[in-house]
């Protein structure tokens, strides 16, 4: 999980939720709002949203930030532990 | 009132609460901060005694045939006897069959046990068996993997002797064996993963070897990484009582792990095969078990603990080029032209070279070299003029790590069949292990219900260290 190969590619593959938004024209507010609720049926509590948007500005671009913040879901205990 | 000057009313003056105050913790000599690092801190169980920094165990899946290698019957009827000769040895009055001559000029480095036995006799349960030292209940093939198992000896290792430098203890590879399911006692068991191998799928004699858990994509640089955890962690931050869960507390500690591994230079160093003399590399031999055999010195030469090598992933025993040693002689196949075509060539090439390899770096002393599979094969040739399975009586070798080479402990009937005289079981043979590691045999883990067993159930074979 940390260094597969097969999550850097869903994270990366063109036409995923992340390409999605980005095209749609959502704020980066917006598509993390999108990328938690499909992960864990919920929105960002106000530390997250204020940690990930601020990560997502430092990256050279938004698609690479999008992609660690959709890592950080998918390997939080959360996702992994929920059902 | 009671009486100021009887004992027992001076005790009962001072309350219980008090007594534990006092008289607890501070009587130990441990205070507050200590207590808990005495509990981070884990047991290192080890005495001065014990030679053997390292394991090396080279698992030989299949079942080797005892009365055809070490312990060879020349004087047997012809249906039990070997079709090969015996050839003298670096040990003057010991023999061993023809197509060992490498191993033959290094049987002073090998120690014997003759008489190790056990009574499962399918190839799962009796590989659970030789990897961890324990009978299952039941002699079943279809022995599954779970919880009610015990771990691996590497697993016992890293949990009650971990390693204290940046090195994984106990590493196995390069395959899952198997027969028909997965053969359990590869891994921790009850103990719990973090104390599962660091397991290498991986072909080391493949050109471009690498470790496919300690790189990461090619878009992933360690900063990226460590971003990521970080963001990982705020998230984790956020469902508090799942984080502090037994499992979360696990899997954080996995994670740590593994970053750490990806991280250290010393790690990745460990498993460079390429750094190795192409010359040494073509000594061992260019085969997955040759190179593996080498991987394994590297690793020990580095630090890590524990090192099993897997000789194939299946019991083989059919074919000329690959496949372990149950040569039963099915499908047509025969034993006596199968095994000098692979087998016997294989381990000519690589067990003296690994030996000998490690004596010339001065690491033979503080390595322990384990050769032995799940069982011998049958002393009476089968209607397939070949041999089926044995535990009844079969052959470990011992090399290093304090072992007396040319050693030879038990003796086994003119057959092969039986222990004539000190058999060993195979709680015997993981207690003579952790004795050369210096690790007391008898430590206690608790089970999946809670139950105190001791790491090993028998007692070491003390004579045969020097």
């Amino acid at each position: 999980m940390v260094s597969g190969e097969l999550i850097s590619h869903l994270l990366a593959n063109s036409g995923n939720r992340i390409d999605h938004g980005l095209a749609a024209g959502l704020s980066v507010t917006d598509t993390i709002n999108q990328l938690y609720r499909a992960a864990l049926s919920r929105t960002p509590t106000a530390e997250e949203s204020a940690a990930l948007i601020e990560h997502v500005g430092r990256q050279a671009n938004q698609r690479r930030g999008l992609e660690d913040v959709a890592w950080s879901l998918l390997n939080s205990n959360e996702f992994l532990f929920r059902r | 009132m009671p009486n100021s000057l009887h004992p027992f009313s001076w005790a009962a003056a001072i309350h219980r609460r008090d007594m534990l105050r006092i008289g607890g913790p501070g009587l130990l000599g441990l205070t507050l901060p200590k207590l808990l690092q005495a509990q981070e801190t884990p047991v290192v169980a080890h005495s001065p005694t014990g030679k053997a920094k390292s394991v090396i165990f080279l698992f030989q899946w299949g079942g080797p045939s005892h009365v055809d290698t070490f312990d060879m019957k020349l004087n047997a009827p012809d249906e039990y006897r070997s079709k090969y000769s015996a050839i003298s040895t670096s040990v003057p009055g010991m023999h061993v069959c023809e197509h060992l001559p490498e191993t033959a000029k290094v049987m002073h480095r090998i120690a014997q046990i003759r008489t190790v036995h056990h009574t499962m006799n399918n190839h799962n349960s009796a590989g659970y068996t030789a990897l961890t030292g324990v009978e299952p209940p039941t002699d079943d093939q279809r022995l599954r993997d779970s919880l009610d198992l015990f771990p691996a000896f590497g697993s016992v290792v890293d949990k009650v002797a971990p390693n204290v430098n940046q090195l994984p203890t106990f590493v196995s590879f390069p395959h899952t064996i198997s027969d028909g399911s997965t053969t359990p006692g590869q891994r921790a068991s009850f103990l719990g993963k973090i104390h599962d191998p660091l397991f290498i799928p991986n072909d080391p004699n493949e050109a471009n070897f690498e470790l496919s858990q300690l790189s990461l994509p090619s878009d992933v640089s360690l900063s990226r990484l460590s971003d990521r955890r970080q963001l990982q962690q705020i998230i984790n931050r956020q469902a508090k009582a799942l984080d502090e869960s037994a499992a979360a507390q696990g899997l954080n500690a996995y994670y740590e792990k593994a970053i750490r591994m990806l991280n250290s230079k010393q790690v990745r160093d460990a498993f460079d095969i390429s750094k190795e003399p192409t010359e040494l590399r073509d000594a061992y031999g260019r085969t997955t078990y040759g190179q593996g055999c080498l991987l394994a010195r590297r690793l020990v030469e580095s630090g890590v603990k524990f090192v099993t090598v897997y000789f194939s992933r299946s019991i083989g025993g059919r074919s000329k080029t690959d496949g372990g040693w149950d040569t039963h002689g099915f499908d047509d196949t025969r034993m006596y032209e199968i095994l000098p075509e692979w087998h016997l060539p294989i381990t000519d090439h690589t067990l003296p070279v690994l030996l000998n390899d490690l004596q010339d770096r001065g690491l033979l002393d503080e390595t322990l070299v384990m050769w032995f599979g799940e069982f011998g094969r049958t002393p009476k040739i089968n209607k397939n003029i070949s041999r089926d399975h044995w535990p009844k009586c079969y052959t470990a070798l011992l090399a290093g790590g304090g072992v007396q080479g040319g050693a030879v402990y038990g003796e086994s009937d003119k057959y092969g069949a039986v222990p004539d005289r000190d058999p060993v079981t195979t709680g015997d043979l993981a207690a003579t292990m952790y004795h050369a590691m210096g690790i007391d045999h008898t430590i206690e883990v608790r089970d999946n219900f809670g139950r105190p067993l001791p790491i090993a159930n028998g007692r070491p074979v003390t004579d045969i260290f020097v």
